[in-house]
């Protein structure tokens, strides 16, 4: 079970979610459309999900440089 | 009481129920050990066998209890002795046919009150015990009549599995040795008998007749279990002695099946469709180069975040050499290099692993390689496990971690039972068409919970299903309560020596035969290589003292003689370097 947390204040995204016994952040975009990225420790996630982080600056910046594949949920 | 002018009578049945028969002994029998023919027998000894003469036939029947009357209180069968009496409670076994001089389990008669009770000696009991004939091999003589031999039927000891147990120090060792030794001097030379042998034990009893592989072995005595041939995900416990993480396991179940995928595409010798090819298959691939590309992406730092070839790259490095790439450190805020996608995702495993790769110790795993030209490299190894034409084989795998040889044994077995599943019985190949035998020393290590998964599946699989397969079990253990439940009801045959703990000897109890469940209460004073033997492969249970080995095996306790003798402290360096090898490149 994923345990989403909303990201208010970012228009692109949604709610995002990190899976540590997967190493792998989850994002709901505000398409709708889900992206699951792996080699995600929970670094990645603090840093991501720090207060005054930008998530859209976070996302471009590491995640989406992560791999990365659609996620159907 | 007047008893029969037979010398060998010892006292008359007083109370039958069911199998059970208590005897009352003569009050003129001295103590209860009498002296027949100018031998002290063992009368009343637990597992002595008696006879009991009924006409055709007599009844044989195995002791089980001792006591004088008094002392019991209210043990139902003995209402009818006589204050101070002592008796005997035996259990019924079987009868013997005296005209055709056979024995058969089960009794068609039971005894009648006051008939006679006889000692057995080693003329009565020599159609119980037929001496070794082509189906059966010597194991040790009769504990109570010592001129007595005991053999075993190997067929059903073979294909119905066996378990030996006994504490340490019991003889459990010198069992399996000398039994095998039987083996092989009673002419069955084409057997294929594979002994693990983590702890390098039975190279010294059983080198003459068998082949020997060794770990630690060179050339042609060197034990080859080609890594490729384990379970993808348990590379990382070889070599590292570490567990992945899960974004680890992601990429190296993806490298290696691409690798194992690419190595069929070339190869001369494999025709298997690509898509059937998993990361599991047992396909050579060059581990090298996995480890090279895990080590590069774990530590890959970029100018560009998410361009590849950006790569701050200081010094390709090399995988054939084990050489690491070296990066440029990545920079701390929004200047380059950046961090690679997986930058420092595997932690220190891919590091651990290339010293895994150049330990010498681990190099059984690193052999064969297998070509794209061909041979099957796997033909080659497994002959070798067999012993080639030598009825026994002996895995020595002490030298190596025990977590990597836990995994080592596992794809032995998993390796031989997958053989064993696919040989007809008419076709050539094993198991079915010529029958295995592998014999698990300290086998709670791996059937227990603490085995690795696929050890213990392949361990379970072969205690399950391999008697459909022609594929044999010995189970060699000092802790049978800590197998699974299932194993020792697998085991046709159980060789218990000597047990102390007493959960063991619960769990001995537990597998023995109702009617002869009460031996189990022998079991913590049995003398070193005596042993209660019951089940498929032996007539009878019975307490069988066991032949000594010859030669031994090197299972023997330390000697403290260099207390004595030694001036200095211990010399420690080669021992501390053979350690130090394991985290040295």
């Amino acid at each position: 079970m994923i345990e989403w947390i909303e990201t208010p204040g970012s228009s692109m995204m949604v709610a995002a979610a990190f899976v540590e016994e997967e190493e792998a952040i989850y994002v709901r975009f505000s398409s709708g459309k889900c992206w699951r990225y792996s080699a995600c420790d929970r670094a990645n996630w603090d840093e991501f999900m720090a207060p005054g982080q930008s998530r859209g600056t976070y996302f471009h910046t590491v995640l989406k440089h992560k791999p990365g594949v659609p996620f159907d949920g | 009481m007047s008893l029969d002018q037979d010398p060998t009578c010892i006292g008359r049945v007083k109370h039958v129920l069911g199998a059970t028969v208590t005897v009352a002994l003569d009050a003129d029998l001295a103590g209860i050990a009498p002296i027949y023919r100018g031998q002290v027998l063992s009368v009343g000894q637990i597992g002595s066998l008696v006879r009991i003469p009924q006409g055709p036939v007599e009844l044989i029947a195995s002791v089980v209890l001792v006591g004088i009357s008094e002392l019991v209180g209210a043990v139902e069968p003995l209402e009818s002795l006589q204050r101070d009496e002592r008796w005997l409670q035996v259990q019924l076994l079987g009868e013997i046919d005296k005209s055709l001089g056979k024995f058969r389990r089960g009794v068609g008669t039971y005894p009648g009150l006051d008939d006679p009770v006889h000692f057995a000696v080693a003329e009565d009991l020599r159609c119980v015990f037929p001496d070794n004939d082509e189906k059966s091999v010597r194991i040790g003589v009769l504990a109570s009549a010592e001129d007595l031999p005991i053999s075993v039927d190997l067929g059903k000891l073979v294909t119905r599995h066996a378990a030996i147990v006994g504490s340490t120090g019991a003889g459990k060792t010198s069992a399996v040795a000398s039994i095998l030794q039987a083996v092989v001097r009673g002419g069955w030379t084409g057997a294929n008998i594979i002994v693990i042998d983590p702890h390098g034990e039975y190279s010294s009893a059983l080198g003459d007749s068998g082949s020997v592989l060794s770990v630690l072995g060179s050339k042609s005595s060197k034990l080859k279990v080609p890594y490729w041939a384990l379970p993808a995900l348990d590379l990382p416990r070889i070599f590292a002695g570490a567990v992945g993480g899960p974004t680890l396991n992601a990429r190296l179940l993806t490298l290696v099946t691409e690798a194992k995928r690419k190595f069929a595409a070339a190869s001369n010798w494999l025709s298997i469709d690509s898509a059937a090819i998993t990361c599991d298959t047992p396909i050579p691939f060059d581990i090298e180069e996995i480890w090279y590309q895990l080590e590069y992406e774990n530590g890959e730092t970029r100018d560009i975040v998410g361009d590849p070839k950006s790569a701050s790259i200081v010094d390709k490095g090399n995988a054939s050499e084990l050489k690491p790439p070296q990066f440029k450190p990545y920079s701390l805020g929004s200047l380059a290099p950046f961090k690679g996608p997986s930058y420092g995702m595997f932690g220190m495993i891919p590091a651990a692993i290339r010293l895994g790769l150049l330990n010498p110790k681990l190099s059984c795993f690193g052999e064969p390689r297998g070509t794209v030209e061909g041979p099957d490299p796997l033909v080659e190894v497994v002959s070798e496990w067999l012993g080639g034409d030598r009825p026994i084989s002996v895995l020595d795998f002490s030298g190596v971690p025990a977590e990597a040889a836990d995994l080592a044994i596992g794809v032995v077995l998993d390796l031989l039972f997958e053989l064993c599943q696919r040989s007809d019985s008419g076709g050539p190949g094993l198991g079915r068409p010529s029958p295995l035998l592998v014999v698990l020393e300290e086998a709670h290590r791996y059937l227990g919970p603490n085995a690795s998964v696929n050890t213990r599946n392949a361990a379970n699989k072969i205690a399950r299903e391999g008697r459909k397969y022609g594929a044999g079990l010995v189970l060699v253990t000092q802790r049978p309560s800590d197998l699974p439940d299932t194993a020792l009801a697998q085991c046709g045959t159980l060789i218990s020596l000597r047990l102390t703990n007493s959960v063991d000897q619960g769990t001995v109890r537990a597998a023995l035969p109702d009617n002869v469940s009460n031996l189990a209460s022998v079991l913590p004073s049995l003398r070193t290589g005596e042993a209660v033997v019951s089940g498929e492969a032996v007539v009878l249970p019975v307490r069988v003292l066991l032949s000594r080995p010859d030669p031994s095996p090197k299972a023997d306790d330390a000697s403290l003689q260099s207390w004595r003798d030694s001036t200095g402290p211990p010399d420690i360096a080669v021992p501390l370097a053979s350690w130090r090898e394991m985290y040295s490149g």
